[in-house]
């Protein structure tokens, strides 16, 4: 491929008044990330350039941006793909104050995610002196493991509609970080749990647009776990036996 | 800014904030870090983490083990102790609610690892740093642990020779704050950007590690850069050990299993100092693929134990290689991947400097000797992340509140203004470039004398050029271009301080391959390497390797 | 506790009876004596029956609460203050209530007339 273009987002609160694009000239190689470009654009071409990136792997969650208009991770996409009409167009998440260029201040994120209690809670019967033991059916566990995946990269929060509306709303990760933890046997955390949850800005905003089941990177099944928690929390409202 | 706390903990990943939990039972302690915590790299370990928690396993065995992979390097009391700690840490993490695969009988599973003759690596699928670090992620968020995140550390002040707190630059607004300590526990990690082919972040310059350097504590062991067999051809990302511990076999050009002809009884689960080496003499002698790599064929494992144990790795190659590893083989190469050397410290965590800890791989305390078995070094940061916290704590309790010396702020604030000031040079990323090209070519899984010396006299002229390096961005909000430029000036430190010893070293030992000695030699070189700071460049001295009773012998698989 | 619950779960269970009814709805209309033609008077004499009433102040019950939830959750999508959320809660009740009111009040003289059913 030619040469194609990086349309980029530039602000510096400390220096400009407004937000402005900024074109880049690159040459992608096969294999060329868009991370590994933005990389490359900072050593080569413009140091002044801010995005934040470590792992570039995809399991740090630093380098979440809008490629084209999408929540994507920069070091999971590669340029040829994204560059179809041979323009990549990179803006900072939606939804988050800008800190600058790329970089987006995500403490209302960390916020909401602390006030789902996201660490296990046992219940009262004393720890072993070795591991519990814990048998689920695999299909159970899988969806348990796949829970735990999250990187924490906020794509889902940049699409999510409700988000963009309800700042309150605590939003797909945090609820699906609750979710790992209410489907986990060894947790009792429920009812410590369930002021967040079972609040109009917890599972019940969410309307099932599925946006960020679509946009999680690690293939979480975002919505699919909210409806589980509302799921669980319908059956305790109507004190139906089950799963609750 | 100025805070002051009784314990800080510089960097936010395993050990860094096992550190930070434990020192917060006994002291006010806060972490500062470059990143979130969630950012660190420990979320990037795959394979496991060892603990002799079977039955039919020892704990004699498990050190016995790391022992001989380390060539007798390791300190003997100090993998005891830690072989001894570990099923304590797995059972607290699985207890915190770490999510460990399980057998079918709900135990926490275990796979083989390179180098082991049991296996003993506890496993979270292929994201078992990324399961453990979460459990302490949010035991920290239930703890309120402070963090401040996102704050650069500049330097260490030092006042009447014990370390009084930092300096750093908070990077979301660009001010200088001082974090006045009475200890301070560094566990930043590793420093694998200084080559170019690693599998560690862009993050992973030794930052905690060069700066405790320059203030006068010693490093260990800084010769020995494990260089990982299995990375991704094309981006160096990880392709987990545990591939070839759930039956997956490294394959050169011809189709030949090729370990059998170099450990003939662990084959491709041979320590990875072996493998390393192996791939490279395959690939130097004609039989590697086209650019220099080999193949991993896991193809037999089937499509299911691949999507559950090797999930991420079946991510991995499909984004970023294209490929099914279910049905094609995987494209592998030796990388960067971890240093065995780092700050000395005792078996506490503390360090030459009084006031400061150290633990995790930015530390050295040495367990790993010359050369790391795959899943120790999860359990080393949460044993001695844990040690060096409470010993960081028990320290700060006996310390008096000292002022911060006002100097350090000082040095730091016209260290800053100069760089800024300085409007022309050449940027340093093409300085970072170089030093990564030399890093990989000379300083690799086979040294020379010569390469090493011509590694050596490179370096003292990038460092020249360093002092003489400008920036492109001036700014003060989230100034990434200046923070790349300090983490510069540590890999630059430590590179010098690897080449030194690497040049010193005249034997061949774990990790450590000298073409031009290819023994090894007890008689010489049963002994650790420590390295000093001066303007004029390391300074090396010699400490004796503590043997406990398991007496060298040859290392074979 | 419980706020935001029950609109969501009310939605959800309306909807269900919504189905339900107009499954009768269509069958008693079209399928039940095929051929048949709905007339005034017809219609007229079967509202005469108090169980036939009933039957549909239930149904104008549901439709109108599932339609104006689901028209105040598509407002407050919007992202309203709490003070505005309020507002349009009282407001979907009061249209609500008067809604129905009126529907109760139309049904309500066929109650009076006395008339077999004309099946």
């Amino acid at each position: 491929m030619d040469e194609i273009s990086f349309r980029i987002f530039r602000f510096d609160p400390s220096r400009d008044a407004e937000a402005r694009y900024q074109l880049y000239r690159i040459r992608p190689e096969p294999g060329l990330t868009v991370l590994s470009a933005l990389v490359n654009l900072r050593e080569e071409q413009d140091g002044s350039l801010a995005f934040r990136a470590s792992c570039r792997s995809g399991i740090c969650g630093s380098d979440a941006m809008l490629i084209n208009g999408r929540a994507r991770l920069a070091c999971k996409t590669q340029v040829a793909e994204a560059a179809g009409d041979g323009t990549v167009t990179l803006e900072p998440l939606r939804g988050f104050p800008v800190l600058k260029d790329l970089v987006v201040d995500q403490s209302d994120f960390w916020e909401k995610l602390v006030r789902v209690k996201p660490w296990l809670i046992p219940g009262p019967e004393p720890a072993p002196e070795r591991e519990r033991l814990m048998r689920l059916p695999a299909q159970q566990f899988d969806e348990l493991s796949r829970a735990s995946d999250c990187i924490f990269c906020a794509c889902c929060y940049a699409e999510c509609p409700m988000e963009g509306r309800h700042r309150a709303y605590l939003g797909p990760a945090a609820l699906v970080k609750a979710y790992r933890f209410e489907a986990d046997p060894r947790d009792a955390g429920s009812a410590e749990r369930r002021g967040a949850l079972d609040h109009p800005d917890g599972v019940w905003r969410c309307h099932h647009v599925f946006r960020c089941t679509e946009a999680c990177p690690k293939e979480i099944d975002a919505a699919w776990a909210i409806q589980q928690l509302q799921r669980r929390l319908a059956a305790r409202h109507l004190r139906l036996k089950g799963d609750a | 800014m100025e805070v002051r706390h009784q314990v800080v903990v510089v960097g936010a990943g395993l050990a860094g904030l096992r550190a930070a939990l434990a020192a917060g039972q006994a002291a006010d302690v806060a972490v500062v870090s470059k990143l979130y915590p969630v950012r660190s790299h420990s979320v990037a370990a795959q394979g496991g983490i060892n603990a002799a928690i079977d039955e039919r396993d020892s704990l004699e065995s498990h050190a016995y083990d790391t022992i001989k992979g380390s060539d007798y390097l390791a300190d003997q009391d100090a993998v005891e102790l830690m072989c001894e700690d570990a099923p304590r840490v797995v059972y607290e993490m699985e207890h915190w609610g770490t999510l460990f695969s399980r057998t079918p009988e709900g135990r926490i599973a275990q796979r083989s690892f390179g180098g082991q003759e049991f296996p003993r690596a506890c496993y979270a699928a292929d994201k078992t740093g990324r399961a453990l670090f979460q459990t302490l992620f949010e035991r920290s968020l239930k703890a309120g642990v402070r963090v401040y995140d996102e704050w650069v550390v500049l330097s260490l002040a030092v006042a009447d020779g014990a370390v009084r707190g930092l300096v750093a630059l908070d990077l979301k607004t660009g001010e200088l704050h001082t974090v006045a300590a009475r200890a301070v526990v560094m566990a930043t990690g590793g420093l694998g950007l200084m080559y170019q082919r690693t599998t560690n972040p862009y993050s992973a310059t030794g930052d905690g590690t060069a700066i405790a350097y320059r203030a006068g504590a010693r490093l260990k062991d800084m010769e020995f850069v494990q260089f990982h067999p299995t990375s991704l051809v094309g981006t160096n990302v990880l392709i987990t050990e545990g591939a070839r511990g759930e039956g997956g076999i490294l394959l050169n050009a011809r189709g030949e299993r090729f370990m059998e002809r170099y450990a003939p009884r662990l084959k491709d689960v041979a320590p990875r100092d072996i493998i390393s080496r192996a791939i490279e003499t395959e690939i130097n002698e004609g039989r590697g693929l086209p650019g220099g790599y080999v193949h991993l064929d896991i193809r037999p494992l089937g499509l299911d134990l691949i999507r559950h144990r090797l999930s991420e790795i079946y991510d991995f190659c499909r984004t970023f290689a294209g490929i099914d590893p279910s049905r094609e083989l995987i494209p592998v190469q030796p990388a960067q991947h971890y240093m065995m050397g780092g700050i000395s410290t005792d078996n506490e965590g503390a360090t030459s400097l009084p006031g400061l800890f150290a633990a995790g791989e930015g530390a050295c305390v040495s367990v790993h000797g010359s050369n790391r078995l795959g899943a120790n070094s999860l359990l080393e940061c949460l044993c001695f992340g844990r040690r060096a916290g409470q010993a960081a704590a028990a320290f700060a309790a006996r310390a008096g509140e000292e002022a911060f010396p006002a100097a350090a702020l000082e040095e730091q604030r016209e260290r800053l203004a100069a760089i800024r000031k300085r409007r022309q040079g050449e940027h340093h990323g093409v300085v970072r470039r170089e030093l990564r090209g030399v890093m990989t070519d000379k300083v690799g899984t086979f040294r020379t004398g010569e390469d090493l010396a011509a590694a050596a006299a490179e370096l003292a002229r990038l460092q020249e050029r360093y002092r003489s390096v400008a920036l492109m961005d001036t700014g003060a909000v989230f100034n990434a271009d200046l923070a790349a430029y300090l983490e510069l000036g540590n890999s630059l430190d430590l590179a010098q301080a690897v080449v030194a010893c690497a040049l010193e070293r005249q034997e061949s030992r774990g990790a450590h391959a000298r073409r031009d000695f290819p023994q090894r030699d007890d008689q010489r070189w049963l002994k650790h390497l420590l390295c000093r700071y001066s303007l004029r460049g390391p300074v090396l001295e010699e400490a004796p390797v503590r043997i406990t009773r398991f007496t060298p012998k040859e290392r074979t698989y | 506790m419980g706020r935001g619950f029950w609109p969501w779960f009310l939605q959800r269970a309306t909807a269900v009876l919504l189905l339900a009814f107009l499954g009768a709805h269509l069958w008693l209309e079209h399928f039940a004596a095929p051929g048949r033609v709905t007339t005034y008077r017809r219609v007229a004499a079967r509202l005469a029956h108090p169980a036939f009433v009933a039957l549909d102040w239930g149904l104008l019950a549901l439709v109108v609460f599932h339609g104006l939830n689901g028209a105040r959750t598509a407002v407050l999508d919007l992202g309203l203050s709490p003070a505005g959320e309020r507002a349009v809660t009282w407001l979907a009740v009061v249209l609500g209530v008067g809604a129905f009111l009126l529907g109760v009040d139309a049904l309500a003289p066929f109650l009076g007339m006395r008339a077999p059913i004309p099946w």
